[in-house]
């Protein structure tokens, strides 16, 4: 095992540490939705950063190519996700997401 | 590349990495959700840095235009149209400036003249200023991942770059069809109300 192989594990332990912490955003106890979009931002940074990670350990451009996806991919999920947080608000002035259950029988 | 110079990379490199998961921890911490966005600027300024040390200038500088010009505004945008502040609870002791501030001035650090953390060619943060470009040869040299970025993007990666573009067109229409007021019970912006109850302040403070 080379540097270089340690770097780039050490570096993919950080990206793992960076989506558990994420991950616990996610899942935790907080349930403002605009927590849970930054949190899912910060999974899709993580995801990330693993590309180009991979990218420069195996000298492959196309992971670049796959990060600018991931990259688009966070935009629309944003914009569609606070979209639908501006409807919600509209007609009941909540974000917290235990009271968005109204489409339950 | 002195041995000098790589350890001071690795050393940025390592404070960097704990920058990262720092403000990521922070960012959990926040009562107020405009504290977290901002420390999520934080946390993309560190990445983008992160990303100019290994030589990936544009996926750094792609960072800075599509997360802090796009997402981060779009975020600040949807806070400051919601009022959510009202809704959260009052943290006694605010620790949010002190931290904003102190790594604030390590990025400050960052941009200095004399710290040369690139190695190769000479190259420093002079590259904003584009001052340090004497030749050619050097100019080519540190664009050239821009150069095949491109190349691949436009001639085999095409489909990828078309997808990409449906799946953002899919996004705008379904923004704009949920945002758009049709119902009548919804409360909407009347800017009738909102220019009467100006005018009415003028009109009283003009009679008297």
């Amino acid at each position: 095992m080379t540097y270089f192989d340690f770097v780039f594990v050490f570096m993919l332990l950080v990206n793992f540490l960076v989506f558990l912490i994420a991950l616990g955003g996610l899942f935790g106890t907080r349930r403002n939705l605009i927590i849970i979009f930054i949190c899912i931002e910060m999974v899709l940074l993580s995801s990330f950063l693993n590309f180009t990670y991979i990218t420069i350990y195996i000298d492959d451009l196309y992971g670049i190519v796959f990060s600018l996806v991931i990259l688009g991919l966070a935009a629309a999920e944003s914009s569609i996700g606070l979209a639908l947080l501006v409807a919600n608000y509209r007609h009941k002035a909540i974000v917290s997401v235990d009271l968005f259950s109204t489409l339950k029988s | 590349m002195s041995v000098e110079l790589l350890f001071l990379l690795i050393f940025v490199f390592i404070l960097l990495i704990i920058q990262i998961i720092f403000l990521s921890f922070m960012l959990l911490a926040f009562e107020n959700p405009i504290y977290s966005i901002f420390t999520l600027v934080l946390v993309f300024f560190a990445v983008s840095f992160l990303l100019m040390e290994l030589n990936l200038f544009f996926l750094s500088l792609m960072i800075l235009i599509v997360y802090l010009g796009a997402l981060i505004v779009l975020f600040l945008f949807v806070v400051m149209m919601l009022n959510i502040k009202a809704l959260e609870l009052n943290r006694s002791i605010n620790f949010f400036p002190s931290i904003f501030i102190g790594i604030s001035s390590f990025f400050l650090l960052l941009i200095n003249d004399n710290f040369q953390f690139f190695g190769n060619a000479g190259f420093t943060l002079h590259f904003f200023t584009f001052t340090l470009f004497n030749t050619w040869s050097a100019l080519y040299f540190h664009f050239a991942s821009f150069l095949n970025i491109g190349f691949l993007l436009y001639s085999f990666g095409f489909y990828i770059l078309i997808l990409v573009s449906l799946i953002l067109l899919v996004a705008m229409l379904g923004a704009i069809v949920l945002t758009l007021n049709i119902f009548r019970n919804s409360n909407r912006q009347t800017s009738n109300d909102q220019i009467l109850q100006f005018t009415k302040i003028e009109l009283i403070n003009f009679i008297k």
